[in-house]
């Protein structure tokens, strides 16, 4: 499939897709709001996640942070251990030190 | 304030755009551009939904949701460097195998 074609069957998905959503919008009419409630305040949306989806919150840190270290151990170079890419980024800071907290570092190490 | 309506329909332009960015580009970071659309289409509904009932549930299921995205692009980035570096591409046709 070269890339013209690949455009046009793209551009003709997803202009279906949105005509269907357009239609299902429109036949759902009428669209009865309901009174406001706590959605428009700050302390309601933070009562709702410090308090019923509590445990949803720390979960969510949990996963930031493994995340995070994934992230670091994946982007990592070839055949690096943890300790080698901790001792490559002190040397990557010093780079960016200055003269006299580089030469600090290197007496250091 | 804007009619629930209209927030959808932006919403489901939206998710269009993702998906034909999905669809078209084969780069790896476009492709993570366009989910993070879809994904913004997602929580721009949550909160027009939120509003619509009144109930301020789907605004802090939006910042879960906006926290995932962050972690999700974390991962993907890094994937996307380790693959740079293997087949100096980030084109997703690039790496045909998953043997490292």
């Amino acid at each position: 499939m070269n890339r013209m074609q690949q455009v046009l069957l793209g551009t003709a998905v997803a202009g279906i897709i949105f005509l269907l959503m357009a239609m299902s919008i429109q036949e759902a009419t009428p669209w009865n709001r309901a009174p406001i409630g706590n959605a428009e305040s700050v302390p309601g949306i933070t009562e709702g996640a410090f308090t019923t989806h509590l445990m949803a919150f720390e979960v969510l840190g949990v996963l930031l942070t493994a995340a995070m270290v994934g992230a670091l151990v994946i982007a990592r170079p070839f055949h690096q251990s943890v300790d080698d890419a901790v001792k490559a980024s002190h040397g990557h800071a010093a780079a960016f030190m200055a003269p006299e907290a580089s030469t600090m570092l290197e007496e250091e190490e | 304030m804007i009619a629930t309506p209209y927030v959808a329909l932006l919403a489901a332009a939206l998710f269009c755009v993702g998906v034909l960015g999905l669809m078209v580009n084969r780069s790896a970071l476009r492709i993570l551009v366009s989910v993070e659309l879809i994904l913004n289409a997602a929580n721009i509904n949550f909160v027009a939904f939120a509003q619509h009932h009144g109930n301020g549930d789907g605004i802090t299921f939006t910042l879960f949701s906006i926290a995932l995205a962050a972690a999700e692009a974390a991962i993907g980035l890094a994937i996307m460097i380790h693959v740079y570096r293997h087949f100096h591409s980030v084109d997703v046709d690039k790496p045909a195998s998953l043997r490292w």
